[in-house]
């Protein structure tokens, strides 16, 4: 039996054993990814524990989100507010807490689903090509055209303000740009050899689309996806300041900031640092590790920096 | 080149259509009735008078006529009439066009002016304590929401100095001293913004520049950096920037409807704003179209400018 890193030849004397190295295994990679990306780790440790403090509201939070009442009202950060009161009454701590259920699920909630659809679209318009692709091309162009809070805004202004929709209108507003991403990388993964090949066994389009296709555009998709956690938990924070995102009572940092809010913010400035603070920290972590994440699996997409 | 720029153009055509038509079928699939809503609750009134708005609205024709004549009037630049107001909604949205776009340029040029010198500048030193201080400072500034960042300027001179912001608007040319400090916080908060994503851009692009081998010639020819940087690295790597800033109008517009709510100003993303609070349909609809337009133009400018600067695309 070899010793030293002993990894290469116990893997081959001892198959026995195998199953346990190869899931041992795993981990050495993920841990060294780890030390190289410190940026990424930290992100990625802070998405947890808001994860965490997602499912864990219940215990964390030290009141009821939504109560009101005068004592709480404009408090200082105390003991008992430990990040003070609202103009209402209501605990700025628990809102925060609970606040970050409805950031997390519809950042997650709207990411996957435009990501899904916009990389269907340009799976289907680059396999394709010719006028299918011409003609989804102008409708991602038409979309694209458009400031995305705009579109959001439009979108949740006629349907209505409710979770759903605004999932839907941030979903909307990611799609074009992962379809024309994925298109690119369709046009040049349409070109291998595997492709024809599977074509000559008599692969249906749809076959080949979804097995040999995807897997191998999955890289930019991923990359795509986590770089757009952070704009769609902006985008959500942005239309509920402006009054057009969840409606109360549901805690949402970012109706905390605005409607009725600003009014009060120079007597109890808390109102406006912890909620704000709470924002940008998940955006940052989203963005940095979307960042790693691109770095990692895709370097010669380092168009930001 | 003539056939490149026709060919955008012609797209540009094809996705306004598209937009205009997303958005007609948009209004008119509403939830509930766009009649009651206009009106209030009040739906114990008269048929009579509802049947009234409805005619007034030309929502009692069958659809493709409600089509045609809507589509008719965009040719005629006739976009209907506010819902709210009466006034045909192209003007009021003219009418606020000048301030909102004296926030956009004055935002688009100060973003420039800072992003350029301080990309070029962080590129040069790469990895050195500037250049890793402005990441960090660009991605931070990134993640705060613009909104935060508006009312932070509101709020704290208020707390430290007693001073706020003066809000409102008066026209430039009766007082340009009001008036520049008027748009100078909201046109910090969407210049800051835009230069930090354009700051990016500039310092990868001309990092990516100065990897390229013509770059290596230059210094092995001797030239000094400053030189080489700015008669050969430069003007390659300002294309992803300049690309970058004419599709970054579009953020520019939506941070328009925040900022100018925030800060008081009468323009044309705070009468989005309103139009959509009060269900000004036609008048939300008229300044979609309008966006689109914008937007439109813009992106043929950038394709017109992009093709100029990088002679390879024309021959796609």
């Amino acid at each position: 039996m070899a010793r030293g890193n002993g990894n290469e030849l116990s893997e081959s004397v001892i198959t026995i054993e195998a199953p346990l190295r190869a899931r041992r295994l795993k981990w050495r990679p993920l841990l060294q990814t780890a030390k190289r990306k410190p940026v990424g780790t930290v992100s990625a440790a802070a998405i947890l524990v808001l994860i965490l403090v997602a499912i864990f509201a219940d215990f964390l939070a030290l009141h009821d989100p939504t109560s009101t009442g005068p004592e709480g009202a404009l408090a200082p950060p105390s003991l008992r507010y430990p990040m003070g009161g609202d103009h209402l009454g209501r605990d700025i701590y628990s809102n925060i807490v609970y606040g970050a259920r409805l950031s997390l699920a519809i950042g997650i909630v709207s990411v996957a689903l435009g990501k899904t659809v916009g990389s269907t679209l340009g799976i289907v318009s680059g396999y394709f090509g010719g006028k299918v692709d011409f003609t989804l091309q102008r409708f991602v162009d038409a979309f694209m055209a458009f400031p995305t809070l705009i579109l959001a805004i439009a979108i949740v202004a006629f349907l209505g303000n409710n979770p759903i929709n605004v999932t839907i209108a941030i979903a909307i507003t990611t799609m074009p740009s992962t379809s024309r991403v994925v298109r690119g990388a369709v046009l040049s993964v349409k070109e291998n050899a595997y492709v024809d090949a599977a074509r000559a066994i008599g692969s249906s389009n749809l076959r080949i689309m979804a097995y040999h296709v995807l897997p191998n555009v999955m890289a930019p998709i991923i990359v795509l996806a986590s770089i757009a956690l952070g704009g769609a938990i902006l985008a959500e924070a942005s239309l509920a300041f402006l009054g057009l995102g969840v409606p109360p009572p549901t805690p949402s940092w970012g109706r905390m900031l605005g409607g009725q809010a600003i009014n009060y913010m120079v007597a109890a400035p808390w109102m406006l640092i912890f909620p704000g603070l709470a924002i940008t920290t998940v955006v940052l972590a989203f963005n940095l590790l979307g960042d790693t994440v691109r770095d990692i699996l895709d370097p010669r997409l380092r168009g930001g920096g | 080149m003539q056939q490149y720029i026709a060919r955008r153009l012609l797209f540009g055509v094809i996705v306004f259509w598209i937009v205009g038509v997303f958005i007609f079928f948009l209004v008119r699939f509403l939830p509930g009735d766009a009649v009651y809503m206009l009106m209030g609750e009040d739906v114990t009134a008269d048929p009579k008078a509802i049947a009234a708005v409805r005619k007034q609205l030309g929502l009692d024709k069958p659809i493709h006529e409600q089509f045609f004549a809507w589509a008719g009037g965009v040719f005629k630049g006739d976009l209907g009439s506010s819902l709210r107001t009466g006034e045909p909604a192209v003007q009021r949205i003219l009418g606020r066009l000048p301030v909102t776009f004296e926030l956009m340029a004055l935002a688009m040029v100060f973003g420039i002016l800072i992003a350029i010198p301080v990309g070029v500048l962080s590129a040069i030193r790469q990895d050195s304590a500037l250049d890793n201080t402005l990441r960090v400072v660009s991605i931070t500034l990134l993640a705060m929401p613009a909104f935060w960042i508006g009312t932070m300027l509101l709020v704290f001179p208020s707390i430290w100095f007693q001073w706020v912001p003066p809000l409102g608007f008066t026209n430039f040319w009766q007082n340009p001293g009001d008036n520049l400090l008027q748009v100078a916080f909201p046109v910090f908060v969407l210049a800051t913004h835009l230069s930090v994503s354009m700051m990016r851009m500039m310092r990868s692009s001309l990092l990516e520049v100065f990897r390229q081998d013509y770059i290596r010639t230059a210094f092995a020819k001797g030239l000094k950096e400053a030189v080489v940087v700015g008669r050969h690295a430069l003007k390659n790597a300002l294309i992803p920037v300049v690309t970058l800033a004419g599709l970054s109008v579009g953020r520019l517009l939506g941070g328009t409807v925040i900022l100018e709510s925030i800060f008081s100003i009468p323009g044309v993303g705070r009468l989005f704003l309103e139009a959509v609070t009060n269900r000004d349909y036609t008048q939300v609809q008229a300044i979609i179209l309008f966006y689109a337009l914008v937007f439109v133009v813009m992106n043929l400018i950038v394709d017109i400018m992009y093709a100029w600067l990088d002679p390879r695309i024309k021959y796609r």
